[in-house]
């Protein structure tokens, strides 16, 4: 469904991140792995088409369902944000508005996206009850919900617009440890009931390793490592993946 | 919110009562003999005295501190000593000129000043921003009276487009007479519908705004443009824009509102600066307002008139932060918390 060819992200002729290959088809995960500045970030907005927004450019290839991306214009991707591809980010809270309800983002979103207004209540009741949230949630503002429940409203948005790929850019680095778990049943819920592909980012292969069925290691930009995510755990080819991997804590184990 | 607002108002009237015991003590230090500045130099002792008694100076301090907060409170400021009226009816007079004066300049200022940051943002780094800021840099730069006269002889000695003083043609009085609603002209004639008069009241108006609204719109435009890139680069922009909202409303319907609570806090920073200015403004363009009253009664040392505008200024100001500080719970949430 989506497939990249030797992505470079580029700010001012320095190269920050090159994907070589990657193709994920529907329902699946495929965990990004990688320490800060390795070049997943830029991977994820490279994808979303929002490099641009930072100042960077982007060459090579992504195709979603057949279509490419990297050539679309800013009107074009308005057709794909949002309808086919959609993005969660790592600070919950801070990625929503401080100035504006749940409830009137969400109507907002659905608005844009064609949802008529008949049927947006319903949409929105339906995606926070898949995200174990009551709906009172709507009429909060970002500063009143906890990082938790800010993440779950995210996933909401997500599972309410049906969009096939989801990009998750360390969505539960943030949060405390239940919590982290929380938001990772919310997102395996996702792809099972929605075949929602993923991309999920995360510094931490222990949590990877629970969602995703393919691994990709990033180190300094490039893909150090790929494969799946038994091998990449128990197999691993190169010193850093050892090393990521010596972090994942594993009951019964000793370091 | 309701919890909010009720602070907020008793904060404003300790403000306010602080401001009437501070002018009440600087009236008391300042040098000079209010009687002597009332009777005349030459006056006699005897004179002198039966002013002291008709103003209450020969009481102890406390009881003319007690008459005085009761005279505030009752809205009687006392006898102006230059003009003999009571300064309550002298700035009822004089502040409606000065209010229309300040309030159509930060009208003005935010309707220019707002567009102009959020397009030399919307266009960061562009040349379109460099000029935007150059021209807020010389807005905010230009000293007021220089500007004041720039824009007369440009406007009205070399182009002769617009009027160089006053606030509208007495000759209209012949043929188009004006009735009193304010004491405004401009506001007066659109009340009563005489539209002759305010169109020639509109274009005098035209160059002191413009003197006035220069600084706060540099200034508006300066802050609007810096508080919106500040929240540009935000997690919630870039959410907005993973959802697929375009531009136009990632700007208008997402970036701005947060960013607007420094700007009403600005707006309410140069309306202090706009009415210090209108009294220069009105000077130069020979408007009837405040700010001609309050120089009279500085050189004639009116304490009365200077205690009146002293507070009325300060509550003006009082009102105003007020009224920003209920504007911001209305705009962000977080600070009714």
């Amino acid at each position: 469904m989506i497939s990249v060819r030797d992505l470079r992200v580029s700010y001012g002729g320095t190269v920050v991140a090159h994907v070589p290959e990657f193709d994920l088809a529907t329902g699946q995960v495929l965990g990004i792995a990688g320490e800060s500045g390795s070049g997943k970030s830029q991977t994820a907005l490279a994808l979303m088409g929002l490099t641009r927004y930072s100042g960077g450019t982007v060459t090579g290839s992504v195709t979603l369902d057949g279509v490419e991306l990297s050539t679309l214009s800013n009107r074009q991707w308005r057709s794909v944000r949002g309808r086919k591809i959609a993005m969660i980010l790592q600070s919950p809270r801070a990625a929503l508005n401080p100035t504006i309800s749940l409830g009137t983002l969400f109507a907002r979103t659905l608005k844009l996206h064609g949802v008529p207004r008949s049927e947006r209540h319903a949409r929105m009741e339906q995606a926070l009850d898949e995200v174990m949230l009551d709906p009172q949630i709507l009429t909060r503002y970002p500063h009143e919900v906890s990082g938790g429940q800010a993440q779950r409203f995210a996933i909401a948005l997500v599972a309410a617009l049906r969009v096939d790929v989801l990009i998750a850019d360390e969505p539960t680095s943030a949060l405390d440890v239940t919590v982290q778990s929380e938001v990772i049943d919310v997102l395996r819920n996702l792809r099972e009931s929605h075949g929602t592909a993923i991309v999920f980012i995360s510094h931490d292969l222990a949590v990877i390793s629970e969602l995703a069925d393919r691994v990709m290691v990033m180190r300094g930009g490039e893909v150090v490592e790929q494969g799946l995510t038994e091998q990449i755990l128990h197999e691993p080819a190169e010193q850093y993946t050892r090393d990521l991997v010596a972090a994942v804590p594993v009951i019964g184990r000793t370091r | 919110m309701s919890r909010y607002i009720a602070s907020r108002i008793l904060q404003a009237l300790g403000v306010v009562l602080g401001v009437i015991v501070m002018t009440f003590v600087i009236a008391r230090l300042i040098p000079g003999d209010p009687a002597i500045a009332y009777a005349g130099p030459r006056a006699s002792v005897e004179e002198l005295a039966a002013v002291r008694e008709q103003f209450g100076l020969d009481l102890p301090m406390w009881q003319q501190f007690v008459s005085y907060v009761t005279g505030v409170l009752h809205g009687d400021l006392g006898i102006s000593l230059h003009t003999k009226q009571p300064v309550t009816s002298d700035l009822i007079q004089v502040l409606p000129t000065t209010l229309v004066l300040v309030g159509i300049a930060l009208v003005f200022a935010a309707i220019v000043g707002i567009p102009l940051g959020i397009a030399a943002a919307r266009w960061h780094g562009t040349f379109g921003d460099v000029a935007a800021k150059i021209i807020a840099i010389l807005m905010v730069s230009m000293p007021v009276f220089w500007l004041a006269i720039l824009l007369q002889i440009v406007f009205f000695s070399r182009l002769g487009w617009l009027p160089v003083a006053g606030q509208y043609d007495s000759a209209y009085d012949s043929i188009s007479p004006l009735y009193t609603v304010i004491g405004v002209p401009v506001i007066d004639s659109l009340l009563t519908g005489n539209w002759p008069v305010f169109v020639n009241a509109a274009a005098h108006m035209i160059l002191p705004v413009c003197a006035i609204a220069a600084y706060p719109i540099g200034a508006v435009a300066m802050v609007t443009r810096g508080s919106l890139l500040e929240n540009l680069g935000e997690e919630h922009v870039r959410m907005v824009r993973a959802l697929g909202f375009p531009e136009r409303a990632v700007f208008g319907r997402f970036a701005l509102r947060p960013s607007l609570n420094p700007i009403v806090s600005l707006i309410a920073l140069v309306f202090a600066y706009a009415l210090t200015n209108s009294f220069i403004v009105e000077s130069v363009f020979n408007w009837p307002g405040l700010g001609s009253y309050a120089v009279r009664a500085f050189v004639s040392l009116d304490i009365p008139a200077i205690l009146g505008i002293t507070l009325i200024v300060a509550l003006l100001y009082v009102l105003l932060n007020l009224i920003v500080d209920l504007a911001q719970a209305v705009i962000d949430p977080r600070v009714r918390a």
